[in-house]
């Protein structure tokens, strides 16, 4: 059988090909960021920073310790904060914060799986940050967006 | 036996009044409690000298709890073991957050020195292995170094430059002395009251430990440790007075890929007097050792891992110490396998080849583990 002259194995390869190539075509291009905020003191905080303060180190801005929010409230953007940023898989990610408590004590950075609790707790602590997808962020009351932590392709 | 249960019963309440007191009217108090468990099954080729003194076929098991409470600038750990021939309080500990980077500690804590207490204190779950080095062994187990320390603590970590840390390690209390067991010489640790106790049977110990670590998030460190404890020795009657013993060590743990070594070379004092046959009199001496232990491991999948580690004793023949404690792990071989599964559960086979103290006869062992944590 052939349609539009072209035989069986030559239009199943073209669809395959169709399907390779247009998936990168709907790969979303999304900003991960770091947010806080809105009544926050201005806050500056470079990569090692940010790697700290979610690996449960302290890190202190103008004599006040920055508090770090972790965001789980979609499976998404907790994965990539930690593949992009933390550069580590959940697991381990998981693993490092529990080894460190047990070893040295302390309070391990907050998770939440709920985004009104988050942006609740972010919005009443002046010290607290978290990462969360620049046009969520844009979209949010009271928060300010401190710095870009990531931006790409999302397949 | 009496005796260690009232000394259980007031940890207990200590633990209790410490963490009410700090706690009690606390909205943002938080705290978490873990538990870790496991069963360890080992089957040992003893030789017919050892016949007797140790258990041919052994089913341990163990739970251990954790507890870490944070209020404010304060916090408590706590670590409880139960197991079938103890029930202790291994960890006791309130601290003080000075400032971000400096914590001070009172209580009963590890002793900071080394890489292996530090890292893996009682949770058997997070150490690749099922044992741990001979040379780092708790008091009740047939170590022979000051395990557990009661006094103060203080801690730290400075940032360098790119990811990297200095961090430290201060310990000022008093440390174990020598008391008896079925088994021979075996040190009693502090408990987390000994500090105030009228009659004195433990006395000073220092520890200083600095590691520097390249990134420190990762695991991945070199440092060095300086330890001096006066130990106690009224149950050994060939040594009179007290025993000095001093530990210098280095300990590192070095990370690619797929691969991981670590471990710790020490050189020891120990100066003591010790009785000359049928006289009155007594001989000092001062005895040096060495003794470490180095671990590979290599991640096979991110279930499996096997692993190896070898570890060896020199200088300890002729120190009348190190001779009373007939447990002490001189040389160790062995070889395993870890399967990690389900959540936080992990199955170790491990086989080994040991000797002890005592008897220059090595035997082999095979023993199966299983551990978790539940949080």
């Amino acid at each position: 059988m052939s349609i539009l002259g072209l035989h069986k194995p030559s239009w199943l390869l073209l669809i395959v090909l169709w399907l390779l190539t247009s998936s990168t075509a709907f790969a979303d291009t999304r900003s991960l960021v770091l947010v806080t905020s809105e009544t926050s003191p201005a806050l500056e905080l470079s990569g090692k920073e940010i790697r700290w303060l979610f690996m449960g180190l302290p890190v202190v801005k103008a004599g006040q310790r920055i508090e770090p929010l972790i965001n789980a409230t979609t499976p998404l953007v907790y994965e990539v904060f930690l593949q992009k940023v933390i550069y580590m898989s959940a697991q381990n990610y998981e693993r490092r914060l529990v080894v460190r408590a047990f070893r040295l004590g302390g309070r391990r950075p907050e998770k939440y799986d709920n985004q009104v609790t988050l942006l609740r707790n972010l919005r009443e602590n002046p010290n607290a940050v978290t990462f969360m997808w620049q046009d969520d962020a844009q979209r949010q009351a009271k928060i300010k967006i401190v710095t870009e932590l990531w931006s790409g392709k999302i397949k | 036996m009496k005796c260690r249960i009232n000394m259980m019963l007031k940890q207990c309440c200590l633990l209790a009044i410490v963490t009410t007191l700090a706690f009690m009217p606390a909205a943002h108090a938080k705290g978490e409690w873990w538990l870790f468990t496991d069963v360890t099954a080992t089957k040992r080729d003893l030789p017919p000298s050892l016949v007797g003194k140790m258990e041919e076929l052994d089913f341990s098991p163990s739970v251990a709890l954790f507890g870490n409470l944070n209020k404010g600038d304060f916090q408590v750990l706590f670590g409880g073991v139960i197991s079938d021939d103890e029930a202790e309080i291994e960890r006791l500990q309130l601290g003080w957050n000075i400032n971000p980077t400096n914590t001070l500690w009172f209580g009963r804590f590890h002793n900071p020195f080394d890489y292996w207490t530090s890292k893996f204190h009682h949770g058997l779950y997070f150490q690749t292995s099922q044992l741990r080095p001979g040379s780092v062994e708790f008091e009740d187990e047939g170590g022979v170094m000051p395990l557990h320390l009661s006094g103060f603590l203080l801690e730290g970590l400075y940032p360098t430059r790119g990811m990297g840390g200095i961090r430290y390690d201060l310990a000022l209390g008093v440390g174990p002395s020598v008391g008896n067991s079925a088994a021979g010489s075996v040190l009693d640790a502090p408990t987390a009251l000994s500090l105030f106790e009228k009659r004195r049977e433990h006395k000073l110990a220092a520890t200083a430990k600095v590691a520097y670590l390249p990134d420190a998030v990762a695991e991945e460190e070199l440092g060095l440790f300086i330890s001096r404890v006066v130990i106690p020795t009224e149950e050994l009657v060939f040594i009179r007075g007290d025993i000095t013993q001093t530990s210098v060590g280095v300990f590192g743990n070095w990370q690619y890929e797929r691969i991981q070594l670590f471990g710790t070379a020490m050189f020891m004092r120990h100066e003591q007097n010790v009785s000359v046959l049928n006289q009155s009199g007594s001989e000092f001496m001062r005895l040096n050792m060495g003794s470490g232990y180095i671990q590979g491991e290599y991640t096979l999948t991110p279930r499996w891992r096997g692993y190896a580690r070898l570890e060896s004793t020199r200088g300890a023949e002729n120190d009348p110490y190190i001779q009373s404690f007939a447990m002490y792990i001189k040389k160790r071989q062995l070889l395993g396998f870890r399967y990690d599964f389900y959540h936080n559960q992990a199955l170790k086979m491990e086989i080994s080849r040991a000797e002890h103290q005592h008897g220059d006869d090595a035997f082999n062992a095979v023993s199966l583990q299983w551990s978790a944590l539940f949080r």
